[in-house]
């Protein structure tokens, strides 16, 4: 599997990009990196997409952002759910929320354009949904109205997402900063430097082979025979298997589950999101390469402090 | 002599012809002079005065647009319009160096080659009439200084005094051309070789040939007529004609360029001169002038959306006409001039008519009118035709279109109709041509060993019952005739030689009575018989018929066949009687893995029995089978339904049978006679056709042409089912061969559809959700449930999905239906639609292994 080459990406967000100038003017994308993105949106680098390329619209701003997806192609999906959300089979017939009653001249229905009001909502049906609720996903809001939408929204659904998406808000300093676009999306990490302690603390685990014992099935965890995940909170090693963390962390679930969201680590009875877990996991097996970057920039900052 | 060289030069090179003409001719001039009278200062002063005369000609034309009369110009010399005109007389110098020779032919002759100029003087507007006056007058006066007798004829036509003193100051050369021009119209002879040396520079032979006889009549309008001016005129024709050159040559640059420099570029000069001379040939400036423009806009070149959209114009007469009108009146205009530019002018118009017109007419026809749809309806159009692909000779050689399309249906069956072969070998006694079949089949079979070795047994069973009654043979054997016919038919189209290839082993395998069978048949060929392959082509049509007929007249062999049928049939379903080491036997023999459940073991093999039977003899029944016979397989056979090909085959099967019927009866009984001993020992086919002849009834048309349709079916069933006992029987018999051909239709389709639908269409997603969540718990239940990885770079499915990696359908469904699923205990197999559910449903990042754009992710 050509899959396994990569780690899950350090970030991958789609977000949702509103002209300042003309409000209503929404689009929808999916980028790595929010902020390199937002420049080409808005015309300061090389490659924005078409659709942003009128100046009348310009500068862009990032409103809403979605945040945590394993993969590009998870990603892709979500963006492109989010894009035809009349279309998409990712959402039941009976929730569709937007639905088409035009079509193009080739037949297929015509979506009305993006509004704030039906993004939104989209939005949160896209989290709940079956096909992508058990991603690790996180929602940023970075705008007053989006996330005063989604609270409005929320109320009416009378079932809250259990298993939803992480709920950050940054709406920047209030009245101080002009520029309150630029915060959110730079306050987010493009790499995996949040995650540096937990990566140094497993990596070492590993590389001295102190796994031990897997902390679920007490069985013993052969180096380099399998794939161990450790528990990400600070301070505590516990390991085990892949599987046997995910039938902890289901345990609870609904019975047919295969993916966990979220988990108590046995050991420090801590709160696990299994996502963390497992983009850990996934770049100590995957991505080495990042790891001894990270690791390496570490210790030279160290140096140099 | 000069029309090779224009013809060589392309359009565009037009311009610099026309400086290469000066140039050339200069060059060539001083070797005439030379030769003539050697003057070293006249080639100098020739060729420094050609560039400049270029531009003076072009200002003289202005100024003579001007209105100045030559008979204003001729007298004043030292005129401004003199002295371009002695500028222009130089260039004139240099032509009439060169036209000498042709002085020494004769006056026609000289016409031929001279014309070119006429054609300038008459092309240029009145002005150029007058500048023809000038040059005329010119070397006449030159002509008079030189010789008085012919400086007479001269002054009778214009007054060359006055211009006499500006040639003589301006150009001594003039003064040595005339004398030039003596010494030609004294020695002939020696002038002839000059003139094939002019063919070099001088325009196309047409248009000289056009023009002269133009210019001949123009000056002698123009000049006073004389007997002695023939002379002067073939001088003034020749000079005429340099100096028309050397207009034209400017026309065609600088004035006419507008109007003729496109047509130029794109038609032969041969066309523009005659069109010139046409033009030129009025000598009213105006009138010339006229005529060319309309008829430039006539050669204006076509842009590509008028030729591609000129199919679905109401053909014009209008522009046709127009080209003829104006060459009318051109040539009218000419008169008497030219009847020779005439002929030219109007067998040039006529091939531009034709042209038209057979474009016109092409376009026009082939559509029988013009008809522009809609878009919309367009695509519909297209949508309800069959795009058939072939090499254009069978494209082209096919009439129906249909044909093609069976013949690759028959093609393919063609390699399936040898399993029947094998089956009739083993059967027939005389014929045995396919061993290859046999081979095949054998092969086929053993590669697995044990799943075969049930058909096998069976089969060997079916021929060993087969042979007492057939003596059959002959059935088989006419069968094989029948095949080798419809081969044959094939072949005459040229698509399968291997096919004939083997009717001719069956010829000389079978009795002669099959050779002349089919011979009577395509005789017969009335029309139609609706044989499976030959459906298309009148001629296979023919030669099935006769396979209908058999099968009519030889009931008993049908009868002796259909009691194997029957027995295979029955052989098939006893597997509930089996114990389970019977039924895990049978399992095995087929290569499939253990399987706990006794049901499931059940279905397994009723499956795997009819896929045997599918393709031991469906192929060969599809070969056969029509669209009709597949039909009625199609109801017998639960196991498979056609796709894509079967309602080809059903819809160009209906057209076929239709018009067969009628000739078919006729046709039966014509090959009763010629092949009663074959139709006695109709094979299996045969017979398998007759009995459904026989219960739907054979006389109605329609009913026939099932069962010819049937038949081919049922012959290649015959081997597995003997057609006399039942109609269900036959029916079941057909029944494979609508399976075998949903196994041809192509699977990447369906892939790619469910590609693109993925995640748009939900009407694939849809399916009993019972079975939905039945099999979602097995899947489940296989991926927690399988081992985990000792590799981290290879982690199971379960922890790929876990670390939220993209699952490849493709892949994790093989993974699923090769055994897993088995192992959780479910019998079955998921499709990749539910597969691809089930990852969504669970969260699972799925994707396939094809990427929208149809090529392999390599990267996620």
């Amino acid at each position: 599997m050509s899959g396994l080459v990569k780690p899950l990406p350090a970030l991958y967000v789609v977000y949702v990009l509103r002209s300042t100038v003309r409000p209503g003017s929404i689009y929808i994308g999916s980028t790595p990196n929010p902020p390199r993105r937002l420049k080409q949106h808005n015309g300061e680098a090389k490659g924005g997409a078409v659709r942003t390329s009128r100046d009348s619209l310009r500068p862009w701003e990032m409103i809403v952002l979605v945040s945590g997806f394993p993969s590009s192609t998870a990603a892709l999906k979500f963006e492109w759910a989010l894009n035809n959300p009349h279309l998409t089979l990712h959402i039941p017939k009976e929730e569709r929320i937007t639905v088409a009653t035009q079509r193009k001249r080739n037949g297929m229905p015509r979506r009305k354009p993006h509004s704030l009001k039906s993004v939104i909502p989209n939005v949160h049906l896209l989290t709940s949904v079956s096909s992508f609720s058990r991603w690790p996903l996180n929602v940023h809001f970075f705008s007053q109205d989006a996330h005063k939408v989604w609270k409005d929204w929320s109320k009416t659904r009378e079932t809250p997402v259990t298993a939803g998406p992480k709920i950050l808000t940054d709406f920047g300093p209030s009245a101080g900063d002009a520029s309150t676009t630029s915060w959110g999306i730079h306050a987010l990490a493009l790499d995996y430097s949040p995650m540096k302690d937990y990566i140094e603390k497993a990596h070492n685990v590993t590389s001295f082979e102190r796994q031990g014992q897997c902390i679920h099935c007490r069985k013993e965890m052969q180096p380099e025979q399998g794939l161990y995940a450790m528990c990400p909170n600070d301070g505590c090693e516990a390991m085990g298997h892949i599987d046997c963390w995910s039938k902890h962390a289901l345990a609870g679930d609904e019975p047919g589950a295969i993916i966990p969201t979220s988990c108590k680590c046995p050991a420090c009875s801590g709160e696990i999101r299994w996502g963390d877990m497992m983009k850990e996991l996934s770049l100590r097996t995957r991505g080495t390469k990042e790891v001894e970057k990270l690791l390496k920039k570490k210790k030279r900052a160290k140096k140099d402090s | 002599m000069a029309s090779p060289n224009a013809f060589l030069l392309s359009p565009s090179q037009r311009a610099n012809q026309k400086s290469r003409f000066f140039r050339s001719s200069s060059p060539d001039l001083p070797a005439v002079g030379d030769i003539l009278s050697p003057n070293a200062k006249i080639r100098s002063l020739k060729h420094g005065n050609q560039a400049l005369v270029i531009s003076d000609d072009e200002e003289t034309d202005i100024k003579k647009a001007d209105s100045k009369e030559y008979t204003e110009p001729l007298p004043f010399g030292p005129t401004p319009s003199v002295s371009a005109r002695s500028r222009t007389m130089e260039p004139d110098d240099s032509s009439l160096l060169i036209i000498e020779p042709p002085t020494t032919h004769t006056p026609e002759a000289r016409r031929h080659h001279a014309t070119p100029p006429k054609f300038r003087a008459k092309s240029s507007s009145p002005v150029k009439d007058e500048r023809w006056k000038m040059f005329k007058s010119k070397a006449d006066s030159s002509k008079s200084d030189i010789d008085e007798a012919i400086p007479m004829e001269i002054d009778t036509v214009e007054p060359p005094s006055a211009q006499q003193p500006t040639f003589d100051p301006s150009s001594p050369a003039i003064r040595t051309k005339s004398t030039r021009a003596e010494h030609d119209i004294t020695e002939p002879l020696m002038l002839e070789a000059a003139t094939v040396r002019r063919l070099d520079w001088t325009p196309p032979s047409n248009k000289t040939s056009t023009i002269l006889p133009l210019h001949s009549p123009t000056i002698d309008g123009l000049h006073s007529p004389g007997e002695a001016q023939e002379e002067s005129k073939s001088f003034e024709q020749i000079l005429e004609a340099y100096k028309c050159t050397m207009d034209n040559l400017q026309q065609d640059v600088s004035i006419p360029s507008d109007e003729d420099s496109s047509i130029l570029r794109k038609r032969k000069l041969v066309e523009l001169v005659t069109t010139s001379a046409a033009t030129i040939e009025p000598p009213p400036g105006v009138k010339t002038k006229a005529p060319k423009k309309q008829k430039a806009p006539k050669k204006k070149p076509r842009t590509l959306t008028e030729i591609a959209t000129s199919a679905y114009r109401v053909p014009d007469a209008s522009e046709s006409a127009p080209l003829i009108s104006d060459d009318d009146a051109t040539s009218t205009t000419k008169e008497s001039d030219a009847p020779t530019a005439k002929g030219k002018s109007k067998a040039k118009p006529r091939k531009r008519i034709s042209k038209g017109a057979a474009k016109q007419k092409k376009k026009a026809t082939p559509p029988p009118r013009p008809i522009l749809l809609p878009p919309t309806e367009a695509l519909q159009e297209v949508a309800r035709q069959d795009f058939v692909f072939g090499t254009s000779s069978q494209l082209a050689i096919e009439n129906s279109p249909t044909f093609l399309r069976e013949l690759h249906a028959a093609m393919r069956r063609s390699n399936q109709t040898e399993y029947i072969d094998l089956d009739t070998t083993l059967n027939s006694d005389d014929i045995e041509p396919p061993e290859r079949k046999r081979l095949w089949a054998a092969a086929a079979r053993d590669v697995d060993g044990d799943l075969f070795d049930l058909e096998m047994s069976r089969i060997i069973e079916r021929s060993s019952q087969l042979l007492p009654v057939v003596s059959d043979d002959d059935p088989f054997g006419y069968t094989g005739a029948d095949r080798k016919m419809t081969v044959s038919a094939v072949s005459v189209n040229g698509v399968d030689t291997s096919l004939q290839t083997e009717s001719l082993i069956d010829s000389t395998v079978v009795p002669q009575h099959k050779n002349i069978e089919p011979i009577e048949i395509l005789d017969e060929g009335s029309m139609l018989i609706g044989s499976d392959i030959s459906t298309g082509s009148p001629i296979q049509r023919r030669t099935k018929s006769p396979a209908k007929s058999q099968p009519i007249e030889p009931n008993n062999p049908c009868k002796d066949s259909d009691p194997q049928q029957s027995e295979h049939p029955a052989s098939k379903p006893s597997f509930e009687l089996f114990t389970d080491a019977q039924l895990s036997k049978e399992i095995a023999s087929y290569g499939f893995k253990a399987v706990k459940s006794r049901q499931a073991k059940i279905s397994l093999l009723e499956q795997c029995w009819q896929g045997k039977n599918q393709l031991e003899h469906p192929g060969s029944k599809r070969t056969l089978t029509t669209s009709a016979a597949t039909a009625g397989n199609a109801t017998n056979n639960e196991v498979k339904t056609p796709r894509g090909r079967p309602r080809k085959n059903s819809a160009s099967s209906p057209e076929v049978h239709e018009p067969p019927p009628s000739a078919q009866a006729p046709v039966s009984p014509l090959k009763r006679r010629g092949r009663p001993k074959k139709a006695a020992s109709t094979t299996k086919r045969t017979t398998a056709s007759t009995s459904k002849g026989k219960k739907v009834s054979t006389e109605t048309a329609e009913e026939a042409s099932t069962a010819r349709k049937r038949k081919p079916a049922a012959a290649k069933v015959v081997v597995e089912i003997p057609d006399s006992e039942s109609d269900s029987d036959l029916g079941m018999s057909p029944n494979p061969s609508s399976s075998p051909e949903s196994g041809f239709s192509p699977p990447p389709a369906v892939d790619l559809s469910l590609s693109l639908m993925d995640d748009t269409d939900p009407s694939l997603v849809l399916n009993s959700t019972q079975d939905r969540s039945l099999s979602y718990e097995y899947i489940t239940k296989a991926v927690k449930s399988a081992p985990r990885t000792t590799d981290p770079a290879n982690p199971s499915w379960h922890e790929k999905m876990l670390l939220y990696d993209p699952i490849v359908l493709e892949d994790f469904t093989t993974w699923l239906n090769c055994g897993q699923l088995t192992r959780v205990g479910f019998d079955g197999e998921v499709s990749t639609m539910e597969v691809k559910q089930w990852c969504e449903s669970k969260s699972i990042c799925c994707l396939w292994k094809v990427n929208l754009r149809g090529k392999e992710r390599k990267r996620f």
